[in-house]
C-alpha cells in the first residue's frame, strides 16, 4: 500500500513543481541585478581575502547591504548577488559588521588565518527568526548570538568531521548532547540527559512523530540529507509545545539554490567495524526561482564487532564468537524529493521523504540473553529475528509569504510511521503458539500544521504569534501487545515578543497555551486454560479518554556585554503530557521484560527551568559556559513497586509514578588557538539529577565527560585553497554510580579517536575527503546510555571510517 | 568592573551544582541469593518432587521472592511442533529481615511435556531493588 502511496505523492510533488510557474508570474529573479545586466565573475585571491554573501530573511542574496571590516577601515556594499569581498587582510582578529536599512546591524568577530575565508551572513536564520543576524561559519561551535537559550547551528561539515552510523552519533560530539544507541544503526537523541518524550526532533518546523517513548525506537532520518540543523538546549516549549523539556533539534531546509544551475552531490562512506557501505546521491535542478531536488541514500551494515569474546549476564557466561555481536546488522534506504519556488511574494516548498530501516536486535534484548540462541549464529549482513522494520514517510509543505511588516509562515505535514517488530513466537503460558512472526505492529498517522506571523512592531520590537494543531491515530497489530489503539489531537497558540533594550541587551518573553485530548481504546487479551480453550479475557488496557490543558511562559535576556563577552539568562517552564502507555499499560513490555502498569490519574509533567550562558570570544580564546537548573513538580518515571507480577516470566511490577525531582548541570567549551594552524579545544559536561521524594537518582543520566581535541590545519603550499585538518581527540567518561534502582552502574573509560579531513577545490565546489579511526586502541567499555547496557554488552571496538563527498555544479 | 558580580554568580551556580546536593544514603544495592537446590542442568522426572533451597539476603531488608518455572524448549527452531501440555509454575512468597533461608517442595505434575525448563527466581528488597537468577533444569522420563 505504501509503495503506491509514495508514487502518488511523488506525482503530486512533480505536479506542483510544474504548475508553480503560473502561480508566481511576478517572480523576481534574484541574481539578475536590478536593471544592470549580468553578474560579473568575482576573482578571489588565494590568500588574505575575506569574502562571502549576505542573505535576507528568505535566503535571497541581499544587494546593497553595507559591510564594514574593523569599523570603518574598510567598507563595501554587497553587489547585485549579495556578494562582497575584502582583500589584503592580515591574519588575526577582525570584526565584520553588516548593516542594512530595516534589518538593524550585525557585528561579529572573526579570526582569520593566512588563507582566504568565505562567510555567509544570514540576516535571518531560524524558524523562530528572533535573532537579528546569524553569521554561520563552517565548523563554528559557538552558540548563536542574541538568543536567551543556547542555540547551536550544525552544518554538513560538522557531521562529516564526526561521522557516525546515525545522525545522533555525529551530534554527540557537541557538549551536552548524547546518543542513546540500540546497536550501531539505531539511535535516540539525548539533550542534557533528557531523552524519549523529553526532547523534540523536528524537520522544517514539523515535529517528527514516531514512537519516541519507546526505548528501542530510533530516530527515522536520513543523516545524509541533513545540510544544517539547529539544536536548542533548554525549554523550547514556546515554539514546540509538549515534550521540549531537554530541548529541540530542528533540521533546517537545505539552502535554496541560486540562479539557473544543475547540481549533483555524491557522498560515499565506509566503516570497518560493521562493514558499512553507504551511498547518498543528490541531484538538483534550479531555474528561474523554481527548484527540484532529489536525494537517494542507502546504507547497509553487517553485525558489529566488540573487543570481547564473552560477556557475563546473570551468572551466565555468554560467548561472543570472533567478537561478532549476533544479529546487529541492518539496512536503511531513504528517498527525498523536494520542489519549490520563490519570488517577490515569498517562498514555498514541498518535501516528500521516505525512510526505511530493517535492523536486527541482539537475541536476548527481547526477553533474556540465552547462550543457546547464539550457538548456531553465523556472521551476516541480513538481520534475522528479532528485528524491526520501520517505514517513516513524510510529506511536508512549508510556505513563507511576505506580509505588511513581516512574513507569514504556513507549515503543513503528514507523517506515517509504520513499525513492525518480527520475532519467532514463543509462549509463556498455556495458549497456542501464534502462527506468524509479527510480534508487534504499530501504524501511526499524524497530521500537523502551524501558522506563524512574524512582524516588526516598530524598529526594535518584533512579535511572533502563531497557532498549531495536531491529529494523531495509532493502530496496533501483531501477537504481542505494547500499546493500545488511540487517537490524540491538540491545539496550541503562542506569542513571543522580542525587543532590543538599552546597553545591547535583547529581551524575549512569550506565552503559550495548549489543549490536547487522548482517546484510548480498550485492549483485552485471551487467558488460556490449555492450548485449545480460552477461559476468560483479561483487560490489558482500559477504555479511557482524558484531556490536558497546559499554559507555559518563558522570559529571557541576552546581553552583548562588550566585544568579547555575551551573557544570557532564561527562565521558563516546559512540560509533556503523559502518553498512552503511561496512562494505560498493564502487562509485560516485551522489550524490557518488565510488567509495567499505567495510571490514568497521571498529570502533565512540568519542569521549571533556569538557564544561564556565557560566551567569551577573545583573539585566541573562545569560552562557552552553560549551566542549567530544572525543577520538576511531577517527574514521570517507572517506579519499582517491590511487588511481584502474577504474569508468567515477569519480576516485580513497575508503576508509572510521579515525583518532585531536580535536574541540574552544565557544559563548558573552551577552544584556544595555539598558532594559526593549531587549535586545542576542551568540552566538559556534567549532570546531576535526583528524585526529591525518595532521593534516588533519575535513570538514564549520562556520566560526566571531558573531551579534548587537538586539531592541526596546515596550509598546503602548492594548493593554497585546499583545507586540510588533522585531529586527535581523547574522550574521558567518568563512571556512573548514581543510578536508579535496577539500573546497572557503569565504569569509567577513555577513548581515543584520530581524524583527517581535506576539502579540495574542484571547479565551483570542493571535494571532501575524510579518514577517521574511532576507538583507536580497541578499548572494551560499556556505554551507560546504550540499550544493550542492561545486557552487559560491550560497545563497538576499533573502527576505520572513510568518507568522500563529490559535488558537481553546472551553471548556465 | 560591573561584570564581576555576574561572573561570581556563575561560579556560585556551578558550585551549587557540584556540591550543593550531597549524596544521601540511598539503597540501590541489589539483594543477593545463593541457590543450593535445584542445581544447574539437574534432571527430574514428571511426578517427582523438586526441592527448592535458597538463602536470601539484603543490606537493608528483604521484601519478596517469586519462582517462575516455564518450558524453555522454544529456543530450538522447531516452530509448530505438537503441543503437549507445558508445565508452568508460579509461586510468590514474602520475606522479611536482612537474611532468610527458604526451603520448599514443588510437585512436578505427572503429565507434562518433557524437555528443558527454566527455573527463574526473582528477589526484591524493600527499596525495590531486584535480583534475578535463572537455572536450566531438564524434565525427562
Amino acid at each position: 500500500m505504501s509503495n503506491r502511496f509514495c508514487l502518488s505523492v511523488c506525482f503530486f510533488t512533480v505536479l506542483i513543481f510544474l504548475t508553480l510557474p503560473s502561480l508566481q508570474g511576478k517572480a523576481e529573479v534574484w541574481n539578475e541585478p536590478r536593471g544592470s545586466g549580468e553578474l560579473e565573475e568575482l576573482t578571489v585571491p588565494d590568500r588574505g581575502a575575506l569574502y562571502g554573501v549576505v542573505f535576507d530573511e528568505k535566503g535571497l542574496p541581499l544587494p546593497g547591504a553595507n559591510v564594514y571590516l574593523d569599523t570603518g577601515r574598510h567598507g563595501v556594499q554587497t553587489d547585485a548577488g549579495g556578494r562582497f569581498i575584502f582583500s589584503g587582510i592580515d591574519p588575526g582578529e577582525h570584526e565584520l559588521v553588516v548593516s542594512y536599512l530595516g534589518y538593524g546591524k550585525a557585528s561579529r568577530s572573526l579570526i582569520l588565518g593566512p588563507q582566504s575565508r568565505y562567510v555567509e551572513i544570514h540576516m535571518e536564520a531560524t524558524d523562530l527568526m528572533l535573532d537579528e543576524v546569524v553569521v554561520s561559519e563552517a565548523g563554528n561551535l559557538l552558540p548563536v548570538r542574541g538568543r536567551s537559550l543556547e542555540t547551536r547551528l550544525v552544518d554538513r561539515r560538522f557531521i562529516e568531521e564526526n561521522p557516525g552510523t546515525t545522525l545522533m552519533q555525529s551530534l554527540a560530539a557537541l557538549p551536552g548532547i548524547n546518543s542513546m544507541d540500540i546497536g550501531s544503526g539505531i539511535s535516540k537523541p539525548v539533550i542534557r540527559g533528557m531523552s524519549h518524550n523529553r526532547v523534540v526532533f523536528a524537520e522544517n518546523g514539523i515535529k517528527q512523530e514516531g514512537h519516541q517513548w519507546g526505548s528501542d525506537h530510533g530516530l527515522e532520518v536520513d543523516q545524509y540529507s541533513v545540510e544544517r540543523l539547529e539544536i536548542i538546549k533548554g525549554p523550547a516549549a514556546l515554539i514546540y509545545g509538549s515534550d521540549a523539556i531537554g530541548g529541540a533539534i530542528n533540521i533546517r531546509p537545505p539552502s535554496v539554490p541560486s540562479g539557473n544551475s544543475f547540481r549533483t552531490e555524491t557522498l560515499l562512506t565506509g566503516r570497518s567495524n560493521n562493514s558499512l557501505a553507504a551511498l547518498s546521491q543528490m541531484a538538483e535542478y534550479s531555474r528561474e526561482g523554481r527548484f527540484l531536488r532529489l536525494r537517494f541514500s542507502a546504507q547497509d551494515y553487517a553485525d558489529y564487532t566488540v573487543p570481547a569474546d564473552s560477556f557475563t549476564y546473570n551468572n551466565w557466561i555468554i560467548p561472543v564468537k570472533n567478537g561478532i555481536l549476533a544479529n546487529t546488522s541492518g539496512r536503511d534506504v531513504s528517498m527525498t524529493l523536494s520542489a519549490g519556488a520563490r519570488g517577490n511574494w515569498g517562498v514555498t516548498s514541498v518535501t516528500a521523504s521516505s525512510f526505511r530501516q530493517d535492523a536486527g536486535f541482539f537475541p536476548g534484548s527481547h526477553g533474556l540473553p540465552d547462550a543457546s540462541a547464539l550457538e548456531n549464529y553465523t556472521y551476516s549482513r541480513t538481520p534475522s529475528y528479532p528485528k524491526q522494520k520501520i517505514g517513516h514517510f513524510k510529506l511536508i509543505s512549508n510556505t513563507s509569504l511576505f506580509m505588511p511588516g513581516g512574513w507569514l509562515d504556513i507549515d503543513i505535514g503528514y507523517q506515517l510511521n509504520h513499525r513492525r517488530e518480527l520475532n519467532k513466537p514463543h509462549v509463556h503460558g498455556a495458549g497456542p503458539l501464534p502462527d506468524h512472526d509479527l510480534e508487534l505492529e504499530l501504524v501511526l498517522h499524524t497530521v500537523s500544521s502551524g501558522i506563524r506571523y512574524n512582524f516588526n512592531l516598530d524598529g526594535d520590537k518584533r512579535l511572533l504569534a502563531g497557532f498549531d494543531g495536531r491529529w494523531q491515530e495509532n493502530t496496533k497489530g501483531g501477537y504481542g501487545f505494547l500499546l493500545p489503539d488511540y487517537h490524540e489531537h491538540g491545539l496550541g497558540a503562542f506569542s513571543v515578543l522580542n525587543w532590543q533594550g538599552r546597553d545591547d541587551m535583547s529581551f524575549e518573553a512569550g506565552i503559550r497555551a495548549d489543549w490536547s485530548v487522548v482517546d484510548i481504546s480498550a485492549h483485552y487479551e485471551e487467558v488460556w486454560t490449555d492450548s485449545n480453550t480460552i477461559s476468560h479475557y483479561r483487560e490489558r488496557s482500559p477504555e479511557f479518554d482524558t484531556s490536558f490543558f497546559n499554559f507555559t511562559a518563558n522570559a529571557g535576556v541576552s546581553w552583548d556585554a562588550g566585544d568579547d563577552l555575551e551573557l544570557r539568562m532564561n527562565i521558563g517552564s516546559s512540560y509533556r503530557t503523559p502518553n498512552a502507555i503511561e496512562l494505560s499499560a498493564n502487562g509485560i513490555h516485551h522489550g524490557s521484560f518488565r510488567h509495567e502498569m499505567g495510571d490514568t490519574t497521571l498529570n502533565t509533567e512540568r519542569a521549571y527551568q533556569l538557564d544561564l550562558g556565557m560566551v567569551v570570544e577573545k583573539e585566541r580564546l573562545r569560552l562557552v559556559i552553560s549551566p542549567f537548573l530544572s525543577y520538576f513538580s511531577n517527574y514521570l518515571f517507572l517506579r519499582p513497586s517491590g511487588n511481584f507480577s502474577f504474569l508468567p516470566g515477569a519480576g516485580q511490577i513497575y508503576i508509572f509514578s510521579q515525583t518532585r525531582a531536580i535536574h541540574l548541570g552544565g557544559e563548558v567549551y573552551a577552544a584556544y588557538s595555539l598558532t594559526n594552524e593549531l587549535e586545542l579545544s576542551v568540552t566538559g559536561e556534567f549532570i546531576w539529577a535526583e528524585d526529591l521524594r525518595e532521593n534516588f537518582p533519575l535513570p538514564f543520566i549520562p556520566p560526566p565527560a571531558v573531551k579534548s581535541d587537538l586539531s592541526y590545519s596546515p596550509p598546503l603550499l602548492p594548493w593554497p585553497e585546499a583545507d586540510l585538518r588533522f585531529s586527535l581527540s581523547v574522550r574521558s567518561v567518568a563512571g556512573q554510580s548514581r543510578v536508579a534502582r535496577n539500573e546497572p552502574e557503569t565504569a569509567a573509560y577513555t577513548l581515543f579517536n584520530a581524524g583527517f579531513t581535506a576539502s579540495l577545490p574542484a571547479g565551483r565546489s570542493n571535494i571532501r575527503l575524510g579518514l577517521f579511526v574511532q576507538n583507536l586502541f580497541d578499548k572494551r567499555y560499556k556505554n551507560h546510555l546504550s540499550f544493550y547496557r542492561r545486557l552487559e554488552l560491550p560497545e563497538p571496538g576499533r573502527n576505520v571510517v572513510v568518507t568522500l563527498g563529490i559535488p558537481v555544479e553546472i551553471r548556465e | 568592573m560591573k561584570l564581576k558580580p555576574i561572573l561570581y554568580l556563575f561560579v556560585l551556580f556551578l558550585g551549587f551544582g557540584i556540591t550543593g546536593c550531597s549524596d544521601d544514603e540511598i539503597d540501590t544495592e541489589k539483594p543477593t541469593m545463593t541457590v543450593y537446590s535445584p542445581g544447574a542442568e539437574q534432571v527430574f522426572r514428571p511426578g517427582q518432587n523438586l526441592n527448592f533451597i535458597a538463602e536470601f539476603s539484603d543490606n537493608v531488608g528483604l521484601n519478596a521472592f517469586k519462582i517462575d518455572i516455564h518450558y524453555g524448549g522454544d529456543h530450538d527452531h522447531k516452530k509448530h511442533e505438537e503441543e503437549d501440555e507445558k508445565w508452568h509454575y508460579v509461586h510468590t512468597g514474602e520475606l522479611s529481615g536482612r537474611s532468610e533461608e527458604v526451603s520448599m517442595e514443588i510437585d512436578i505434575p505427572g503429565e507434562i511435556k518433557t524437555g528443558e525448563y527454566h527455573f527463574m527466581i526473582f528477589l526484591t528488597d524493600v527499596s525495590g531493588n531486584e535480583s534475578i537468577a535463572a537455572i536450566t533444569i531438564n524434565i525427562e522420563h
